[in-house]
């Protein structure tokens, strides 16, 4: 399967490709986009199997990202990975169509129980 | 560099206490991103400030929140515990040179977990804005109020988190 994991800090894409492996989802392609901007243009070139994203980002953040793409029909699962864990931030999300949204910081366990219903445990 | 505004000036309100994270707040989300990104071979232990500390700060990020009152959350660390850090999210090789760039990346993201973590306990409907990074001691709005001080001891050296209050209008181009 295919993930795009989206976050301006390479830091923190790396910490999401490290969490993935240790919750059991480390053999999957990973291609990694800098901010929204980009990973929209990615999910239009790669058609991915799910979508991670931060929320916020220079260029264009998560949240119009996801808006964008619903937008354009695409419906990839898309999930979020950000400090922003209020409740408003989660209801937000949801009402754009992500599945879910996991909070910084969070551990494997927590990725395991939001992805393991989109790829599989 | 931070430069002032005049609305710098204004005087900060002070938020209700019930709106403010304790201190005991603040160090467990201090442990709790050491402890999940940063464990490796020793964990972070509570330091409160003490005389005799060294208090060199080479590296520091802050990053604002804006809700019921404007918050504004700040890091600060020696250079070699922001290399270490910086090699352990990164998992460099022990011989992999550390670009300055990858640590303000780092110190960056470890500022945005934390406050993060802190806007949610302030309220639910605050908005965060991006890091900012620098080398030395991040510029501060003079008319802010330092609320709150914690720290901890990984690697033999302190990390501190100060949180602030800020004034409405106060707004420097960095945290614009």
């Amino acid at each position: 399967m295919k993930i795009i994991v989206a976050d301006d800090s390479k830091v923190m894409r790396r910490i999401v490709v490290r969490t993935l492996r240790q919750a059991g989802h480390g053999g999957h392609d990973v291609i990694e986009a800098e901010n929204g901007r980009e990973c929209l243009d990615l999910v239009g070139a790669h058609h991915p199997d799910l979508v991670l994203s931060d929320w916020n980002m220079p260029e264009m953040t998560g949240i119009e990202c996801l808006d964008a793409l619903r937008e354009q029909g695409t419906d990839v699962p898309f999930g979020f990975v950000t400090s922003e864990g209020s409740a408003e931030m989660r209801q937000r999300a949801e009402q754009s169509g992500a599945l879910f949204l996991i909070a910084k910081p969070f551990t494997a366990e927590t990725f395991a129980a939001a992805l393991d219903p989109v790829l599989g445990s | 560099m931070s430069v002032q505004s005049p609305a710098d000036d204004q005087q900060t309100v002070l938020p209700d206490a019930d709106l403010v994270p304790t201190e005991a707040d603040l160090e467990a989300v201090l442990l709790e991103t050491w402890e999940s990104y940063l464990s490796g071979d020793e964990s972070a232990v509570p330091w409160p400030s003490a005389p005799g500390d060294d208090d060199t700060v080479d590296w520091s990020a802050s990053v604002c929140f804006e809700g019921p009152w404007r918050g504004l959350v700040a890091l600060e660390m020696q250079h070699a515990t922001a290399e270490s850090a910086t090699r352990e999210l990164l998992a460099f090789e022990a011989d992999e040179p550390v670009e300055d760039e990858d640590v303000a990346d780092a110190v960056g993201e470890l500022v945005n977990i934390l406050g993060g973590a802190v806007k949610s306990m302030v309220a639910a409907t605050s908005t965060l804005t991006l890091p900012v990074v620098a080398a030395g001691r991040v510029a501060i709005p003079r008319a802010s109020t330092r609320l709150c001080d914690v720290g901890v001891r990984w690697q033999g050296r302190v990390v501190k988190m100060h949180l602030h209050a800020m004034p409405r209008g106060a707004a420097t181009p960095d945290h614009a």
